[in-house]
């Protein structure tokens, strides 16, 4: 184990779990003023997990996925990151851009554009969320997108997070318009320290 | 076998192969003892163990000393090693340029080398840096080095 863990009550981890699926779903409804188009969140589900397992519970670390990455400015130490298969971010693009299904076969520059505003959308949205509710203020950075090994994608906030923490929560996401819908894995990932930051200035006890 | 994140790992069975999948700013250090056909993996996460942390093998400075002095408990002469590095390349967001960890890649590539040097060691052959994921596979039994990136085929290293 790293430092000493962070101690946290059962009714802070249950509103902190609360928090994060409001903020998720707020965030999944965004899309919808962003496309246009009425997208909607079937499932928003948190869950821990060890950080050496992230790569693994996304179907592993060699597999090859499109990222969407965020950091929050001034603190390096929390990281979203949204996650799906090659296929399943071209039919994102197709529902964003309002294109038939099957459209986007490959990830240009317009296509990369509008995965990049979707996180600027998605991560704005999360955190405003969090903001409203805590009166804890962050500020998304820009968002970074590639395709790569899953591994590779997350190296860099499993890095930053592995010198903080051993466990991070996750929040598995189903989400689309009622003809599309579509898995992604939408990964939140705080220190238990900042974490502890968050739930303290919300005043949860 | 899988070398997972901050893990080291030996084999000395034919048809045994050690393998980090997925590899970014992480950095694999392969070492192969051809005398007696057992080889050796660390992946490497972050450059140092600094105070106060405890030391794991995800750190350069912990897991490359530790690999030898293991192999070396088991019989091998560290000189007579084969050493092959892969990865660290450059994953961090270009939006990150403040954060500590922007150079994070380079940083493990650097304190590896540094703790071979330490121990008089060199590596024989690398592909390191770039921006791109690897997954690196080495066969115990020939001391083969294959490299795959993202959507090639796999070169010998």
């Amino acid at each position: 184990m790293l430092q000493q863990p962070t101690k946290f009550t059962n009714s802070q981890l249950s509103s902190w779990d609360e928090l994060i699926t409001e903020a998720a779903k707020n965030s999944i409804q965004a899309l919808s003023d962003m496309s246009g188009q009425d997208i909607k969140s079937s499932l928003v589900k948190p869950y821990k997990i060890d950080v050496t397992d992230i790569p693994n519970s996304l179907g592993g670390a060699d597999k090859v996925a499109v990222g969407v990455l965020l950091g929050i400015e001034q603190i390096p130490s929390f990281h979203i990151a949204l996650i799906h298969s090659p296929k399943t971010a071209y039919q994102v693009v197709d529902i964003l851009m309002g294109y038939e299904s099957g459209t986007t076969v490959g990830l240009g520059e317009m296509e990369i554009s509008a995965l990049g505003e979707m996180g600027n959308i998605m991560g704005g949205y999360f955190l405003n969320t969090i903001g409203d509710k805590t009166g804890y203020e962050l500020k998304p950075t820009p968002p970074s997108v590639r395709m790569d090994m899953t591994g590779a994608i997350l190296d860099y906030a499993i890095a930053s997070l592995m010198m903080e923490t051993d466990e991070v929560t996750m929040i598995e996401a189903k989400y689309g318009t009622a003809e599309a819908q579509v898995d992604g894995v939408f990964a939140v990932m705080p220190s238990p320290e900042l974490q502890s930051q968050i739930i303290t200035s919300w005043g949860v006890k | 076998m899988v070398v997972g994140l901050g893990e080291l790992k030996y084999a000395d069975q034919p048809g045994q192969e050690l393998t980090c999948l997925g590899l970014g700013s992480c950095v694999a250090v392969s070492v192969w003892d051809r005398k007696n056909k057992q080889g050796a993996m660390a992946h490497v996460v972050l450059p140092e163990c600094t105070a106060g942390r405890e030391p794991t093998p995800k750190f350069a400075d912990v897991a490359v000393p530790e690999l030898f002095e293991n192999l070396k408990k088991k019989g091998a002469n560290p000189t007579q090693l084969e050493i092959k590095l892969v990865g660290g390349a450059h994953m961090a967001p270009a939006a990150a340029p403040s954060m500590p960890l922007m150079r994070i890649g380079e940083r493990n590539i650097e304190a590896v080398k540094a703790q071979l040097k330490k121990l008089g060691l060199r590596a024989i052959a690398e592909d390191l840096g770039g921006n791109n994921g690897r997954t690196v596979r080495l066969d115990v039994e020939s001391g083969r080095v294959t490299v795959v990136t993202a959507g090639t085929e796999k070169t010998n290293l």
